[in-house]
């Protein structure tokens, strides 16, 4: 690899440049210098295709199985699309936090940041273009999990479910979906750019979208008046009332969402802000290593 | 070009680097030496924005890095070798970072092509030596043709043919009047490759100077005679003034304050047999030490911030150099 580059004269093509290099920073460039950074990773493809395939496999066992329980006959047929194209958030949450978590953290892990911060030294820019890709991801991904996994429970179902796919309550219901993994990955991504190490980031994020809803079930064993409160507020109950409010749920699938459309959507933005800001105020004013 | 002014950073109690200021101008190649912890990565990443001066200012081309509209083509660094992420491969990493300025793959191409790794731009970083990794970084730093390039121990881990390449290359970059600052702990490596010297002791600088202007301030020339009489010619020499710098090892005279021509003639005169007559000249490293030694020395006097892997004596500091 050395073999020709041992003799260097000064001329005009020292720096190998044919032409000038008339390279002028723009955002639009950091955006998309940050999508070349996420897709150019082996581990993210497998990421993407491991959350497709959780989501359109867990909507076909959810509508199936909801299928044989329930009678089509009273208006279900949305709630079985529903529940089944959303029942894979309960795990892609997770694999959307983590990427979320690594978009900045493998930055500090490689010493990658330094060369990110030469590139975009005014920063602020550097950190807006890699949020903004890291909820692009979910987006596209989310929506073909959720939409994918939507059509996959139409199919299964049968009886005119694909007419009601496409009817506003199921499709405010699934864009809560995808709106959940989005609004997931976007604190994760504040948590991870402030403690900037990705096990201490990892684990405050299953934390946040995993283990809290279990620990609030041991909880609710007891009766102390806060923990149905906290319960609520959760990203987890969050994310569940967001994908489900606007359909009618029967007890025996959990009830009613405990929270209407918009508190919902209104709860996980605030999380996501709540670690964003921070996050930016510090990525700003923090020496780079 | 760069100018430091007054360039200060503390870390809590700890002071890295202390009221640095230095200007470099375009067409030279400078090089940055001190012992390890001196301060030398902390002030090459403040010239880049990457840490905030606790005091003091740094501008490159006139202001600080950071409000430069198109900062690649204005400086360019290799910082940390290994700063790529393993799972990327070469001309990901560079596609990332030239996509932020709108630089083409074309750019890209050259850059790979000039530091010699076409032939592995599809491989993962991960696998990459540390050579490579050095070649890698040094193709970013290129990345946007700059005028200022910053370079942290860029010869660090290069085959005998990448050293070569990288001293070349710099002289041929500050010669086509552009700004290098680079450091390196190879001596050897330095004195062939900078211009000018700068020397940074416990934060502070020491020594500013012409690199010729360095070594001539450095100890006075030795000469060595190997001689089979060297008892009664060390003698004789010693009569005319001379000083033995070191006992007689056998056959050997190490002596200061004399010429070679005057020990030649000496011993002519008494029939004296050489078997070799040499002058030996102060090295950079020689002059290095003497001044990071009697910085050592002012320093561990003075209370207060020291850094344990600089307060190590200079015969330590040698071997790692």
């Amino acid at each position: 690899m050395s073999t020709t580059t041992a003799h260097i004269t000064p001329s005009a093509s020292l720096t190998g440049a044919h032409s000038p290099v008339n390279g002028r920073l723009s955002f639009g460039g950091v955006l998309r210098g940050e999508w070349i950074k996420l897709m150019s990773l082996r581990s993210m493809r497998w990421s993407i295709f491991l959350m497709v395939a959780l989501s359109f496999g867990a909507a076909a066992m959810m509508a199936s199985a909801m299928k044989s329980y329930m009678s089509l006959s009273d208006g279900a047929i949305p709630l079985i699309l529903v529940q089944s194209a959303a029942f894979g958030t309960v795990f892609t949450v997770l694999i959307m936090g983590v990427i979320g978590v690594l978009a900045m953290t493998s930055e500090y892990a490689s010493g990658m940041i330094l060369s990110s911060l030469t590139a975009v030294p005014s920063r602020t820019p550097l950190f807006l273009a890699k949020g903004l890709a890291v909820a692009l991801l979910p987006l596209i991904v989310g929506a073909v999990s959720v939409f994918g996994g939507g059509i996959i429970a139409a199919l299964i179902t049968g009886d005119g479910a694909m007419t009601l796919l496409f009817s506003d309550t199921v499709l405010v219901s699934l864009l809560g979906a995808v709106l959940y993994l989005t609004l997931a990955a976007l604190m994760s991504y504040g948590i991870g750019t402030m403690l900037r190490s990705s096990a201490a980031a990892i684990s405050l994020v299953v934390v946040l979208l995993f283990v809290s809803t279990i620990a609030m079930q041991f909880l609710g064993m007891t009766n102390w008046e806060w923990v149905p409160v906290v319960t609520d507020w959760i990203p987890p109950t969050l994310g569940q009332s967001l994908e489900t409010a606007a359909v009618s749920v029967p007890s025996e699938f959990g009830g009613a969402a405990r929270m209407e459309w918009w508190p919902a959507f209104t709860g996980l933005v605030v999380w996501a802000l709540a670690a964003l800001i921070p996050a930016g105020i510090l990525f700003k004013s923090r020496d780079a290593v | 070009m760069i100018e430091a002014k007054d360039l200060t950073k503390r870390y809590g109690a700890k002071t890295a680097v202390e009221g640095v200021s230095f200007s470099l101008q375009p067409g030279t190649v400078t090089g940055f030496l001190g012992p390890n912890g001196a301060g030398k990565s902390t002030t090459m990443r403040m010239i880049m924005g990457l840490d905030r001066p606790t005091d003091g200012s740094v501008t490159v081309m006139g202001k600080p890095y950071a409000e430069h509209r198109n900062p690649l083509s204005v400086a360019g660094a290799l910082l940390d070798a290994k700063g790529v992420h393993p799972g990327r491969t070469a001309r990901s990493h560079l596609r990332a970072l030239a996509a932020t300025h709108s630089i083409s793959n074309e750019r890209v191409n050259e850059v790979l092509e000039l530091t010699g790794l076409e032939s592995v731009a599809h491989k993962r970083v991960g696998g990459f030596s540390l050579g490579m990794g050095q070649r890698l970084g040094i193709a970013a730093a290129l990345l946007g043709d700059p005028q200022v390039l910053v370079l942290d121990e860029p010869v660090n881990g290069l085959d005998p043919d990448g050293v070569l390449w990288v001293r070349n290359f710099v002289r041929a970059y500050a010669a086509s009047g552009r700004t290098v600052l680079l450091s390196s702990h190879l001596m050897s490596e330095m004195a062939q490759t900078a211009d000018h010297v700068m020397v940074l002791g416990r934060g502070r600088i020491i020594a500013d100077a012409p690199i010729a202007e360095l070594l001539s301030a450095g100890s006075q020339p030795t000469v060595r005679v190997d001689s089979p009489d060297a008892i009664r010619l060390g003698e004789l020499l010693r009569a005319e003034g001379a000083r033995s710098t070191q006992d007689s090892r056998g056959t050997e005279l190490l002596l200061e304050g004399i010429a070679a021509a005057r020990v030649g003639e000496i011993a002519a005169q008494h029939g004296i047999v050489l078997h070799a007559l040499s002058t030996e000249r102060a090295t950079l490293e020689a002059a290095y030490l003497a001044l990071t030694q009697g910085e050592t020395e002012y320093a561990t006097d003075a209370a207060g911030v020291l850094d344990a892997s600089t307060a190590e004596p200079a015969s330590d500091r040698a071997a790692t150099l």
